[in-house]
């Protein structure tokens, strides 16, 4: 099932005034694909997400199911999520807690007014598929978070929906088992082959599990792409601090132009942009902008490449003010200059409180205009 | 250690005196309606056991104790059945459906059960003598519906309130309509509460007393609470072993009820007070 959403609002009005929790989103959703809706709260992913399953009516804009419209604010078109066949899994899972767990499972089915012997096959087949099948007999308030959560995928996968969705499913969830079950959903929803949209505000989850992610803020999208895509050329300064961890280093610097050349002076130390960059300077000449550089891209030179390298490099002095080991890699907390940097080594020689000298690599330096 | 003493004493001692004080009535009325010589204001009689008292109040046909007991039981039971589902389903359009003016609907039906009874009795006399309807079950049905309407309201309004809005919206996803939901789903959880305000509804009109005295005449309508005051009258004299065998019998089925939900009504009750 191919998804579309055309300038989709959705307008709340409450005593204190009106708020745009969607603000004229436009998004295309390829058929079995596994899309993530990222962002931080309040920026309008779930309200998304409730307008696609139909539990929520647009104030504008459509929704386009393959080529049938499901919800048209100026059309009056609204399908019930019955109609639209769209199966959920709420973040609190939302279990019937006076229904057993085969009962919860069957709900769907017995809705529908299926056939007994077919009921009970079906229930079969996810549970096993879930390994819950020895719960059968259980009440959801017996369960543990991961066995519940186990239960609503099977209780929205029984009946072969059109689209899943997945509202911030392992939000509740410990640490460990988030990362066990973050697996197995993308191993289901490679199995199953349903279109899959999945909230979230967590970039790791998003990142691992999302054929594409659309990130959001305040109601809009801020960009979409691949995982690898927002990592390595994000958008905006916002995309750029909420993907990867530890977040991106956003500076303010100033730039210089001699000639055709252009230098940007960090710590009082002037360095040459290399070509691409400086055309993008040019580019945005006149205008304020940001510059951002991932942890992993600040290097600390190993001493004998410092004298080797010395000649094309530009090092700064930097201050280590904190190191944070993290097991395979380091995080350290330095300061060039009173701007404060982070960066990520795998090297354990350094202590706190030393001077080293360290490179950006300037390649992997980000640009962005101030809006 | 010594504060943790004094606490235990006092919360045993004001345990002991809160029910002595509220069984202590309920032991008198059993002491009386056994006693063959019920001059209870004399010291100096000494106490007998005996059925008489009840076997008369349940055998003598002029008392009609059997009747009021009936009329009560029906009417008070209808008066729960239909003011719970009133209410239950008020309180679910008041909890999920998007309706205007909610809050002010709320208070103003609590407004509303604030009028003193009194006030309305004559008015409600007069009505019903109008439509014909005096001294009928009808006539207390409907009165007893809307006054015990508020109450319930509120209670199963804090009781829906508190279950998650993701229920509804998880049966909706499953294909249930907005009955479905509430058949399949809302009911059910929230079974415990329902049966706890249908309980109560039903004391409340059992012992109701204003309203039965001046809408009934005779057995055919009159209740239990307006029976026995009434049970003076008949005799010319002051039956207190008639009265307090009737009202005994009359609370068994009340204790029984209770006994039976226990568990249910402290739930529904504290919930009540704690949200409405």
């Amino acid at each position: 099932m191919k998804l579309k959403l055309v300038s989709l609002t959705k307008k709340f009005t409450s005593l204190r005034g009106s708020v745009r929790a969607v603000d004229g989103i436009d998004l295309e959703i390829q058929d079995n694909e596994f899309f993530v809706l990222l962002g931080p709260s309040g920026c309008g992913k779930s309200t998304v997400l409730n307008l696609i399953a139909g539990l929520e009516k647009p104030t504008g804009g459509e929704i386009w199911f393959d080529d049938r419209v499901v919800a048209c604010a100026k059309k009056k078109i609204f399908f019930t999520p019955k109609e639209r066949n769209v199966a959920f899994v709420f973040q609190s899972y939302a279990l019937y807690p006076h229904l057993s767990v085969f009962e919860n499972i069957a709900f769907p089915l017995r809705i529908i007014g299926e056939d007994v012997t077919k009921i009970k096959e079906s229930v079969k087949r996810v549970g096993a598929m879930l390994e819950i099948s020895n719960l059968f007999s259980a009440r959801p308030c017996e369960l543990s978070g991961g066995q519940r959560q186990r239960v609503a995928i099977a209780r929205a996968i029984v009946r072969y929906p059109n689209v899943f969705l997945l509202d911030e499913p392992l939000s509740n969830l410990d640490a460990q088992l988030r990362v066990s079950t973050r697996d197995e959903l993308k191993r289901l929803q490679q199995r199953l082959g349903v279109t899959t949209i999945y909230v979230t505000h967590d970039q790791v989850e998003a990142m691992t599990l999302g054929d594409r992610i659309a990130l959001l803020k305040d109601g809009r999208v801020e960009q979409i792409g691949t995982p690898d895509q927002l990592y390595e050329c994000p958008a905006s300064e916002f995309a750029a601090k909420f993907i990867g961890s530890p977040p991106m280093n956003i500076f303010e610097a100033e730039v210089s132009e001699e000639g055709e050349e252009f230098y940007i002076i960090i710590g009082g130390e002037k360095i040459k942009m290399p070509d691409d960059k400086a055309e993008e300077l040019k580019r945005l000449k006149g205008r304020s902008c940001a510059f951002g550089i991932r942890p992993e891209d600040i290097h600390i030179p190993a001493p004998i490449l410092r004298a080797w390298k010395s000649k094309r490099s530009q090092y700064l002095k930097a201050k280590i003010d904190l190191i944070e080991p993290m097991g395979r890699e380091r995080f350290f907390h330095i300061t060039i200059n009173e701007h404060r940097f982070s960066l990520l080594t795998t090297d354990v020689r350094f202590k706190q409180g030393e001077v080293v000298d360290v490179e950006f690599d300037l390649k992997k330096l980000h640009i962005f205009e101030k809006k | 250690m010594k504060e943790e003493k004094v606490k235990f004493i006092i919360i045993i001692a004001g345990s002991i005196f809160m029910v002595i004080f509220c069984i202590l009535p309920f032991i008198f009325m059993a002491l009386v309606s056994f006693s063959s010589r019920p001059d209870f204001l004399s010291a100096r009689t000494l106490f007998s056991f005996t059925l008489k008292n009840y076997y008369s109040v349940l055998t003598t046909p002029s008392l009609h104790f059997i009747d009021y007991l009936r009329n009560s039981l029906v009417i008070s039971g209808i008066s729960a059945g239909f003011c719970v589902l009133i209410a239950a389903l008020a309180a679910y359009s008041i909890t999920r459906l998007s309706l205007p003016h909610k809050t002010f609907i709320l208070f103003f039906v609590l407004a509303v059960s604030m009028f003193p009874q009194i006030s309305l009795v004559s008015y409600l006399f007069k009505f019903m003598a109008g439509v014909g309807w005096i001294n009928t079950y009808r006539a207390l049905v409907f009165p007893y519906i809307a006054w015990i309407l508020p109450l319930s309201l509120w209670i199963l309004v804090s009781y829906f309130a508190q279950i998650p809005r993701d229920l509804d919206r998880a049966g909706l996803i499953d294909g249930c309509s907005r009955w479905q939901i509430l058949r399949k789903i809302i009911f059910p959880v929230a079974a415990p509460g329902i049966f706890s305000t249908a309980l109560l509804a039903f004391i409340f009109a059992f012992n109701e007393f204003m309203f039965a005295l001046m809408l009934t005449s005779d057995h055919h309508a009159r209740t239990v609470p307006v029976g026995i005051a009434l049970f003076q009258g008949l005799h010319g004299e002051l039956p207190w072993g008639d009265i307090m065998a009737a009202s005994t019998i009359t609370t068994i089925p009340v204790v029984i009820l209770t006994i039976m939900f226990q568990r249910h009504i402290i739930q529904g009750l504290t919930r009540g007070a704690v949200k409405g």
